[in-house]
């Protein structure tokens, strides 16, 4: 799939995104001159370099509001996720935008940094104070306005909502507790284990209430710096299958946290071992292999913690037929958590961007570990496919028309989605009386719509007719029932 | 640049203070015009002479900023050929993923955790390994201080389990009340195994870390 200008210089302004939210966190929690704070900085700098390459207008202009960032009043959903503790410090601040110059280096931004997260410093860039701080910090190469009605030439553009505020808190809320809970994890120190089994209580609630909302933007969080969003991706899947499973709110919450912090251990690998791109050599491969046993030993340290969670941190990379690492000295029997969260681990790697690889749709990451089936516990496997679909939430799919559509939520079988049309047919745009929800299966004014293919961030790919009728799918079994469409 | 480092941490009406005591300084040093000029305070002549020293400086300063070339490494992707999806679709519409009864979560639960508290206490080191002891020993009534025979008796019958418990399949396995009671057998002993050690070694091995 050939990207067009315009997307290439859209994916530039993501990854400066990305760029500066991730080494706002580094920042933020590491301190001024840790390793990752420098190297974050870093990053910010060539994404910078790069977007200016690529032919994004010069300088960077990101807008703000409490709950997401924005480039050209658009908004910026996926970094956005990330960034509860770096748009709350900007709020605080009243900042409005931050334009960026290509000459922005990583001192000057650290010295940005000074300004826009320590607290002392909150009134620093105040409409009072901005310039004078500025110089004074020798932040010369970005430009900053503030939130204000008084002044038309320096307002707060308004861009309205990026998703439904409630989802994108929750989100972000997760996001942010792990962000925290590695940091406390990387300094030896106790992990908010209440504020993490909080998080997920709001989770839940949200879940049940609107869960198309949150497993929508899970599937926008698709670029990982941190492992984080994988985290947080996981934990939302692992929610979903339990509720399947029929497990109560107690339940959901010990499976929420575990899944949350599963990965807690690579908050001790070194990030240019976590984030290389290439194969990984012997010594860094003895280091990522330690993992789980590193999440394992910061867990059983956390007394709050429910020990389904120092399992599921020893277990998720144990394969069902007794391989895989690490290699325990005792006989060791995962739990269902643990087998649980080892089937939403290996799918969502399989389906997000890595360093080193591409995502796979959905419907390929059932091949592949169905491929490798003695990997893992096939009855949760099984679930795990019953309970997403052949096409999950948030799925970016073609229609048969052309349409282009975002899956809303798995409709009555599997394999027959209802989706929110996001164009019209052939790509052009959606009239603006043409009802946007379809049910693909079903007629609507006289016609059945079927899946035509299936989109990730840069491919796509077809779904196969031969063998396949969705329709009749109906007549199969749905959750183990027999669900037939003229029942109905 | 050396200046602005030294703002770590400060508060902004100090670096603000900090920051026009400097350039007058500097300016004063670097020009021949008199004091007087800039004590004057016209606010437009100083901030054009701080914007240029500042410029001036910057210049002398600025160092490469070509961007660094990426890092390298092939982006893999997973190869699904398109028979095997249609397959995939296939077995769904057959009912291969359907299932009558949802696995429990908290099969396993506890002998799972008991497993890895003695895997700790065996294999990691320093407070991770002390919490894992801890629970160990809360887990195994205290009684006379144990011997190398022991150890020994321990670990023949901890064979002798897993010899009844190795052989048996994983099918076979799931199938058998007897290999369950064999399995928690065996992690009675591994508790037990693991705490005697404990209590008759200075401390358990630790594995090297990298």
């Amino acid at each position: 799939m050939t990207r067009t200008a315009t997307e290439i210089r859209s994916d530039a302004v993501l990854d400066f995104a990305h760029a500066f939210v991730s080494a706002a966190h580094n920042r933020r929690l590491h301190g001024r001159d840790h390793r990752h704070t420098t190297s974050g900085l870093r990053a910010v700098s060539l994404a910078l370099r790069q977007a200016a390459a690529t032919g994004v207008e010069m300088p960077l202009q990101l807008q703000f509001d409490d709950d997401a960032i924005y480039h050209d009043a658009q908004p910026l959903l996926s970094p956005s996720l990330q960034a509860r503790a770096l748009l709350a410090a900007i709020a605080q601040r009243e900042v409005a935008t931050l334009a960026f110059s290509p000459e922005l280096d990583e001192d000057e931004l650290n010295r940005l940094f000074d300004l826009l997260l320590q607290d002392q410093n909150v009134r620093a860039l105040s409409r009072q104070h901005r310039e004078r701080s500025l110089r004074a910090f020798a932040v010369r190469n970005v430009r900053v306005t503030s939130r204000s009605a008084a002044d038309p030439g320096d307002r707060h553009v308004p861009v309205g909502a990026a998703a439904q505020p409630a989802d994108l808190r929750v989100y972000q809320q997760l996001a942010d507790t792990l962000h925290q809970g590695n940091a406390a994890a990387l300094r030896d120190a106790t992990i908010a284990v209440d504020r993490a089994a909080s998080v997920i209580e709001q989770t839940l609630l949200q879940l049940e209430q609107a869960p198309s909302g949150l497993l929508s933007l899970a599937a926008q969080d698709n670029v990982d710096r941190f492992t984080v969003g994988h985290s947080v991706r996981v934990a939302l899947l692992a929610l979903q299958v339990a509720r399947a499973a029929g497990a109560g709110r107690e339940r959901l919450v010990e499976v929420g946290t575990a899944a949350l912090l599963h990965d807690i251990g690579k908050s001790k690998v070194p990030q240019e071992i976590l984030f290389k791109r290439g194969r990984l050599d012997e010594a860094e491969w003895v280091w990522m292999a330690q993992h789980p046993r590193l999440g394992a030993d910061i867990l059983l340290e956390q007394p709050e913690l429910h020990p389904s969670a120092v399992g599921a941190a020893f277990c998720h990379h144990l394969r069902a037929d007794g391989g895989g690492y690490p290699c325990a000295s005792v006989p060791l029997e995962p739990s269902g958590i643990s087998r649980l969260v080892r089937v939403c681990d290996v799918f969502e790697a399989l389906t997000s961007v890595r360093p080193y690889k591409r995502a796979l749709t959905p419907l390929e990451a059932y091949a592949v570990m169905r491929r490798h089936e003695r990997d893992f516990d096939q009855r949760w496997f099984k679930l795990f496919v019953r309970t997403l679909g052949v096409f999950p939430q948030g799925s970016r799919v073609r229609l048969d028309d052309g349409s282009m559509a975002v899956v809303l939520q798995a409709g009555d079988n599997p394999g027959a989605p209802v989706v929110r049309l996001l164009t019209g047919p052939g790509g052009a745009d959606l009239p603006a009386d043409a009802p946007d929800i379809v049910a693909i299966g079903r007629p609507l004014d006289g016609v059945v719509r079927t899946v035509q293919s299936v989109y990730t961030r840069d491919r796509s790919v077809a779904v196969p007719e031969d063998g396949w009728d969705a329709t009749d799918y109906l007549t199969q079994t749905v959750h183990g029932a027999c669900l037939r469409q003229d029942d109905e | 640049m050396e200046r602005n480092r030294e703002h770590q941490g400060e508060h902004f009406t100090a670096a603000i203070a900090h920051h026009h005591l400097t350039l007058q300084t500097e300016l004063k040093r670097s020009t021949s015009l008199p004091s007087a000029m800039f004590d004057a305070n016209d606010p437009m002549l100083e901030a054009r002479l701080c914007e240029a020293t500042e410029g001036i400086f910057r210049r002398l300063l600025e160092h490469d900023t070509a961007p660094a070339p990426a890092a390298g490494g092939e982006v893999r992707l997973e190869n699904v050929a398109p028979a095997e999806l249609a397959a995939l679709l296939c077995a769904a519409h057959q009912g291969a993923f359907a299932d009558d009864r949802a696995p429990d979560l908290q099969e396993h639960a506890d002998a799972e955790f008991a497993a890895l508290i003695a895997e700790i206490c065996a294999r990691s080191h320093g407070a991770p390994q002390q919490r894992a002891a801890d629970l160990l020993r809360g887990a195994r009534p205290t009684g006379a201080a144990a011997t190398p025979a022991d150890i020994d008796a321990l670990t023949h019958e901890l064979a002798a389990r897993l010899g009844r418990v190795a052989p048996a399949g994983a099918d076979d396995k799931a199938a058998g009340a007897d290999d369950d009671a064999a399995t928690a057998g065996l992690l009675a002993i591994c508790r037990q195994l693991a705490a005697t050690v404990l209590r008759c070694t200075d401390g358990p091995a630790q594995e090297r870390r990298p």
